[in-house]
This record gives structure tokens, sequence and C-alpha cells, in this order.
């Protein structure tokens, strides 16, 4: 990979990118798959809570915005909430229907796509991310409870989502360069926009109230050391395998393989986890099949 | 510390030859505390046979706790005498809802509509104060504590604690105990089993040695895999939780529309025939009881 040494043209200060950032939060749509299945699943009162969960946190929009609210000051509970079931246990399954619906319904708005990063196969790496983080952390690091390593994966690459709602031109031009060059995606956004997709995700979740563990986490999963979280880790080698099996798009080289620290953590190298991890394409297809219905 | 039932049908009032023992009129309790504070549980129907009870009272504040925004704990509102009456002053206590993002005054707001009502919310002549509680705020009442729990009903619902001078007692709302979506052989199964018993235990913690318990025993045992989710407890759930609590007293309230005097009698008494918990105390609640201790 190349290191980009372009100046910086068309920089933005971070406070003007904040407010800008800010103000996009709430008219981020939600994928209209996972609206369409939502809005047929809950026409029938007795739908299934499992079903609902499934659906709603495949839903990278509408899971931060359930979350930045089960985490407001207005319920102010004594623990963090971090994941889809967790504010099922909360706030009971019709008032996340409802919420899920409001959000739907309320955002269902068209949205801004690029040719460089079409929305279908951002989410299907997303999806690939968030399976493959859980995966990592139960296999490799032991961790008991991976609910939030699902959607730490999910979220990771949220900031490029803004991006395209934002400065579609300018970012699809940042894509494309990045793909002719073979040079680190985050070092030629923050030559050409001001600032990483992961500073402007980890900002947004930061603005929701998210869980710290998981604002450091979307923060920092691109520059991973011996000191990063085991979120981090998980989800920065997640991502790095979904991008390596092609699973969707997300705009970033291709890595032989994984950067010492990671490797050390996990205690095994890229290729023994992409054999490990055949199945991938299907099971994200299945979760893929079951937001569409 | 004075108690009284006013109201202790659920859903919908429910006058009748068959109902005359333990009333039709929808959730109202009627708690004097010692300091000779006036707190209302709820405004159902009975809220109305209440509020006839106290024009000697005048000037008088009130403090309306509302558990929950559903018709049958609101539909006598409209009808609290005192509202009209100036240099009266009433707070209404309850939730804020997270759908329509709107606090406590929306109730009474909504309902004093042109077409639903003839007099405007502006037109009442008492004092009106509105307080929307988040779960675990307390709130002080003369020498009285009100604490709000969140509960589990498919709206924000909030049981409330009343502790004053060394007695105390804890009224649920409406509430079904949380329960696993998932079957045990999925693998989120332990998971949200995990989170379900923290839940579960944050309830039982709120309404801990309670002097009197009042809850919601909508179904028997045999009702309720019809109702799952629905948000009512039954009657051997009730009498497990005052036994988790180790409240001295229970008192099953919100009883079926459709259930006659003596089919509750009789469901009662099954139900006692089955218990697995030793409760001395245990009883129906009906339209007039009055407990003084």
């Amino acid at each position: 990979m190349k290191t980009c040494m372009e100046p910086q043209t068309e920089a933005v200060s971070q406070e003007n990118i904040h407010q800008r950032v800010s103000a996009m939060v709430e008219s981020m749509p939600p994928f209209p798959q996972s609206v369409l299945r939502l809005m047929e699943m809950t026409k029938d009162f007795n739908c299934s809570p499992k079903d609902l969960v499934e659906v709603i946190e495949c839903d990278p929009v509408m899971t931060m915005k359930i979350l930045k609210l089960v985490n407001s000051a207005f319920f102010s509970l004594s623990r963090d909430v971090v994941s889809i079931q967790h504010a099922l246990v909360y706030l009971g399954m019709n008032t996340v229907k409802n919420l899920a619906i409001s959000i739907a319904t309320i955002d269902a708005l068209p949205h801004k796509t690029i040719s460089e990063l079409p929305m279908e196969k951002f989410l299907t790496h997303s999806l690939g991310t968030a399976f493959v983080a859980q995966r990592l952390a139960k296999d490799c690091l032991h961790i008991k409870d991976v609910s939030d390593y699902f959607i730490a994966g999910l979220l990771h690459g949220f900031g490029k989502m803004v991006f395209i709602q934002l400065e579609p031109a300018s970012y699809a031009s940042v894509l494309q360069q990045t793909k002719d060059k073979n040079c680190s995606l985050v070092q030629m956004e923050v030559i050409h926009i001001g600032i990483s997709y992961a500073e402007v995700g980890a900002m947004l979740a930061q603005s929701w109230q998210l869980p710290t563990s998981l604002v450091d986490c979307i923060r920092t999963h691109v520059d991973c050391d011996a000191d990063s979280s085991d979120m981090a880790i998980s989800v920065a080698a997640a991502s790095m395998v979904a991008t390596v099996m092609q699973l969707g798009i997300n705009g970033e080289v291709v890595m032989d393989e994984f950067p010492e620290c990671i490797q050390q953590r996990l205690g095994c190298d890229l290729k023994m986890i992409i054999e490990q991890m055949q199945n991938l394409p299907d099971e994200v297809s299945k979760i893929q099949s079951m937001v569409r219905g | 510390m004075i108690v009284r039932f006013r109201g202790v049908r659920g859903s919908i009032p429910s006058p009748g030859p068959h109902t005359i023992r333990y009333g039709g009129n929808t959730t109202c309790i009627e708690v004097w505390t010692d300091d000779g504070e006036l707190i209302i549980l709820d405004a159902g129907t009975g809220i109305f046979p209440l509020s006839q009870t106290l024009f000697d009272k005048f000037p008088l504040h009130a403090h309306i706790f509302n558990t929950h925004s559903h018709w049958d704990h609101i539909q006598g509102l409209p009808f609290f005498i005192p509202l009209f009456v100036p240099n009266n002053q009433v707070s209404i206590y309850g939730a804020y809802d997270p759908i329509t993002q709107n606090g406590i005054q929306e109730i009474l707001t909504e309902q004093l509509q042109y077409r639903f009502f003839p007099i405007r919310e502006c037109e009442l002549k008492s004092q009106i104060h509105y307080h929307s509680l988040q779960p675990a705020e307390a709130v002080q009442i003369g020498a009285a504590t009100v604490t709000a729990v969140l509960m589990n009903h498919p709206v924000v619902n909030f049981g409330y604690r009343i502790d004053c001078r060394g007695k105390s007692l804890f009224f649920t709302g409406d509430h079904e105990p949380c329960y696993n979506i998932y079957e045990p052989e999925d693998d989120e199964f332990s998971m949200y089993q995990t989170l379900i018993d923290q839940r579960n235990r944050g309830i039982i913690d709120g309404m801990h040695g309670v002097d009197m318990l009042i809850a919601d025993s909508s179904y028997t045992t045999a009702e309720y895999p019809s109702k799952k989710g629905w948000g009512h407890g039954t009657f051997e759930s009730c009498l497990e939780m005052a036994e988790q609590a180790g409240v001295q007293q229970l008192f099953h309230t919100h009883h079926e529309p459709t259930r006659s005097d003596d089919a509750l009698e009789a469901i009662f008494k099954d139900a006692l025939s089955k218990r697995k918990y030793d409760l001395s105390e245990v009883d129906l609640a009906s339209e007039g009881l009055t407990i003084e201790w």
C-alpha cells in the first residue's frame, strides 16, 4: 500500500464538520429493506419478538437511534444498554416495535447513494463484519456476551454513510482515488475532507450518547495497537476478513495480513480465520433474506 | 397510612349485577399519608367517585401518580372535580413517552381537546403541575417518598413505591414479568436470560419489604399462554413476586372486565389452593375496601 502525500485541498475545520455531522444525525434514513420488512411484520400484534430483534439489529440507523434513545437522559438507566435485546428487556416489545416503526416512518426518505459505495453493498460488508466480530470475540477471545460486538461491527463504518449523505461528490472522489492509488482510505479522507470516517462515526455515536466502549471502538478500530480494546481488535480484524472475502464493499484496499497487534491478540493469522469463515457468505445472505422477508 | 380502592377493574368499566361486590370502575387507589397528604395512584374511572368525597377539603393539593397512559388508567382524569375549582392544586406525575417524545402533560392536553371534551385544558381553574419522571426517580410529598420503578408493559409503565414514616406500599400498575424471547436451544437464550434476571431483580428490589403490594393479576395460569406479551400478570406470578420481595400483604387487582364476582372468587380460591408460597395475607382488591395501619 502506498502512502499518499498530496496537499490538503478541501480541508474543512473540525468545528464546521462537527456541526454539519450533528445536523445530519437526525436525517439519516434507515435501510429501506428493513423498513419494509418491519412494516410487514408489525401488522401482526403478535409478531415474534425474536424476528423483530433480528430485523432491527441488521439496520445500523434504526439500531443506533434506538440505543441512543434508551441510553438518553430521559430514561437515565443505571447501566448502559448496548444491544437491541437489552433495549427490549427494559422497554418491552411493544415500545421497541413502535420506536422502530416511528423511526422507519419518519425517516423513510430517499437517501443519496454513490456508485463507488452502493448502500446495499455497504450493508453487506457491515453485516459480514458484525458476524465475524462476534465469532472472533467468542472463539478467539472467549468472551461470553458478544451481542455488543455484533453492533460494533455493524456500526464501525457508519461514518461513511454520513459522508455519502453530506458530501456525495467529494466522497466518491476520495473512494476513487483510494482505489486508483491503492492507499489508505482513512488517510485520503483526512487529506481531502479533513476528518476520517472513524472519527465522524465516533462523533455521531458520542452525540447520541452510545456507550463509551462502542464510541471508542468506532474511533480506534482503524488504528489498532497493543493497547486497543478487544472490541476494536475484533472489529478491525472482522472488517479485513469481510474485505478479503469480497463480502460487499467498504471502499478499503485489500490487506494481505493482520497487523502484528491483531494477530497476537487473536492468536491466529488472517488466512486461518478465512479458512474458518467459509460459511460467512451464506450466513450473511441468511441475515439479509431475513431483513428482506 | 390509609389506602382505599376506588377502581379495581382492568381495561374497561364493567358495571352491572355481576360485578357489584368487587366493583366495575377502572384503576384508581386513594392513599392518605400519616401527615395528611393525598396521593392518588392512577386516574381510571374510580377517580370520579373519589373526587366527590373531597369537597370539604378544598382548597386541596392532590398528587396523582399515573402508572401509564392506557385508557383504563386515565379515563377518569377529566372528571377529577378538583381540577375545575380555583385555589386547588393538582400535581400529575408519570412517564415520558419515547414514541411521541412527549412528557406526562400530553395526557390531559390530548383528553381535553375540544372534539373530545367541552372544557379545554387552559380553562381549568386549579393550578396544575406536571412532572415527567425517570426510572428510579423519587419525589418527596410531605413526609412521604414516592419512587418510580420501571415495570414491563406494552407502554412505559411505572410501579410506585410509597414510604412514609416506616410504612410502605407498592403498586405495580400493569405488569407482566419479563420472559425469555428465545428457546433454550438458541445461542442467545442464556445471554437474554441474564438480562432478564437482572431486570426482574431490579423490580423485586424496588418493592422489597413493603407492608402492602397491590399487583396486576389479570389472568389465571391457564389463561396466560394465549395472553403472553399483553403485559399483565397472573395470580401465580404475583404470589411469586410477593414471596421474592418479602412483602407482608398482597392485594390482587386489575380484574378482568368479563369476570363476574363469583368467577373471580372461584379462581382466587383455586389459585390459593395451588400456591407454592407461604404468604399469610392475600386478598382480592374490591372497590371501597379501606385499609388503615
